[in-house]
């Protein structure tokens, strides 16, 4: 499985939440070695050490939970990519969003703008949001993105995440 | 306090933490996976009521249904199927061909009740999005079972094998969840590369020679006949653009006959899965039956095309994983079609000659892609 994105709030909180965790642990070491060896700490006092080691520890952790929270996760939408049927002598392309009903090689009613001919639908492809106009791009020819930009619509902002009901296993 | 007491509870401390890893070490492993393992039942869970909520949707949406389909839906979704007997292998194929038939037909039967003013390529869309809820169902009761079953016996294996195994039973289920949301609105999905591909080299030729399109040529399945470089080709899929599947196998089979083995070559194009570093959408090329599912269409193909009339049977299969399988079909799919188009063009004209009969099956579920 792929490693999940993270925001770049989120990719500096886990980094900081790392580094506190580490140095948390260098102290308990430290620490924990005098008391085992019987070898006084090479500076600060038994207690401060520990508990410096602790709450670095504590903050790191709950940085590293904070940082989770960062977690994008990818939003798709499907768009039907439109064609017209006298392909390759006409090169009129456009995307619109699916529809209930679409299907692959349905031809439309209406006509294509550039030489009237039947258009029909081409593929159906599921794109990132984000990333849309880009997929996008990559699918059509650079003759066909003047008419593309129009029909684009700009992605859509994401739903407020609704609170998870915690569900009891046992049915 | 003193360094020598702080040594003292120290000591203590790490002589309590000592015995309590000498003993309790497994305990608290099996807690740290049961806890893994219950996450992951509680989104299996989760992904299965909402699979649930938007079969159920779909169909008060599309089927208008006379009564309330919960409680058939429910039903359909504990729906079992045994398979044959196989200590006895002889005529294994034909036993199976049954019992699928069998369940066929009873699940037509059940999703024409559920949803009766649902046109045919709907209610295949709606068989199909039944069944996908059904896999994730059944993969959360099998889950849930090895959870409660670890948890009452205490049992360290149980749960460790199925902790194990977990990222990989993930994969599949969101995978199938997928599916089950692309069967629900008619989208393509991965699977359906192979009708793609041939309804897209029908669609090449047709404005040289019209297509002779003959629907439910055998159940479910739609036989196109045309003209490709000057060859006789026989073109099979299932029928879309309702989610099905067909049997491929058996049209083969019945066109070989009808042709009475008058067939020079026989090319089958299929998604297949890609191993992890491999490229979705690479093609490749082999040689047999490229079709997958229940044996019993690969054997009808062996059988006929291969032992009976020894035809040479080309593969062509379009690399994808998992999920690109179940799920819509994404950018590097659509952009493989037109390059497998390409290359069943070239091996029609690298391995027959003018005149000749062939035959192209596109292989896989034709959900939301038109014939």
């Amino acid at each position: 499985m792929s490693e999940p994105t993270l925001t770049t709030q989120g990719k500096i909180l886990k980094a900081l939440a790392y580094i506190l965790l580490g140095v948390g642990l260098i102290f308990f070491m430290i620490a924990l070695s005098s008391i085992f060896m019987g070898i006084p700490p090479l500076f600060l006092d038994l207690f401060s050490l520990f508990s410096i080691g602790l709450s670095f520890v504590l903050i790191g952790a709950f940085l590293l939970a904070a940082a989770q929270q960062g977690i994008l996760k990818p939003e798709f939408t499907t768009i039907s990519l439109i064609k017209c049927a006298n392909t390759p002598e006409c090169k009129y392309r456009r995307a619109q969003k699916f529809e209930n009903g679409d299907y692959i090689f349905k031809e439309l009613e209406e006509s294509c703008e550039k030489c009237y001919g039947k258009l029909y639908i081409a593929a159906i492809l599921e794109v990132a949001k984000k990333a849309r106009q880009k997929k996008l791009l990559e699918v059509k020819s650079e003759e066909t993105l003047k008419q593309l930009e129009p029909t684009v619509e700009p992605a859509e902002k994401p739903k407020a995440k609704k609170e998870k009901k915690k569900e009891e296993i046992n049915p | 306090m003193q360094t020598n007491e702080l040594n003292w509870i120290f000591q203590l401390v790490f002589l309590a933490f000592f015995f309590v890893i000498f003993f309790y070490n497994q305990r608290m492993q099996m807690w740290m996976m049961e806890k893994q393992v219950e996450a992951a039942v509680r989104e299996l869970q989760q992904m299965s009521n909402e699979g649930k909520d938007l079969l159920i949707k779909i169909v008060n949406e599309k089927g208008k249904p006379k009564e309330d389909p919960r409680e058939r839906l429910q039903s359909l979704l504990d729906f079992f199927t045994v398979e044959p007997v196989t200590y006895d292998p002889a005529g294994v194929i034909w036993r199976m061909e049954h019992i699928l038939d069998v369940r066929k037909i009873r699940w037509d039967k059940e999703v024409a009740e559920i949803a009766p003013a649902a046109s045919k390529d709907v209610a295949a869309n709606i068989e199909g999005t039944i069944e996908a809820a059904m896999s994730v169902y059944y993969i959360f009761k099998v889950i849930r079972h090895f959870l409660l079953l670890g948890k009452k016996t205490k049992s360290l294996i149980l749960i460790m094998q199925i902790q194990m195994q977990l990222p990989l039973i993930m994969q599949i289920a969101k995978a199938i969840f997928k599916a089950l949301k692309a069967f629900g609105s008619g989208i393509p999905i991965g699977d359906g590369v192979g009708p793609f591909v041939v309804s897209g080299l029908v669609r090449e030729y047709s404005r040289s020679s019209t297509p002779l399109i003959t629907k439910e040529y055998t159940e479910d399945v739609t036989l196109i006949e045309q003209s490709i470089e000057g060859r006789n080709v026989f073109i099979i899929r299932a029928t879309g653009p309702g989610a099905l599947v067909g049997k491929p196998g058996e049209a083969i089979k019945k066109l070989i006959e009808e042709k009475q083995g008058q067939i020079n070559h026989l090319i089958m194009i299929d998604a297949g899965l890609k191993l992890e570093g491999e490229k979705t959408g690479t093609i490749i090329e082999g040689v047999g039956a490229v079709i997958g599912g229940p044996p019993v269409e690969k054997y009808k193909i062996e059988e006929s095309a291969g032992v009976k009339y020894q035809l040479p049977m080309d593969g062509i299969v379009i690399e994808e994983n998992q999920e690109d399988a179940y799920g819509p079909l994404g950018k590097d799919l659509v952009n493989a079609i037109p390059k497998a188009i390409e290359k069943v063009k070239k091996m029609i004209m690298a391995r027959t000659s003018i005149g000749d009969n062939v035959i192209i099956a596109g292989i896989g579920n034709c959900c939301g892609i038109g014939d």
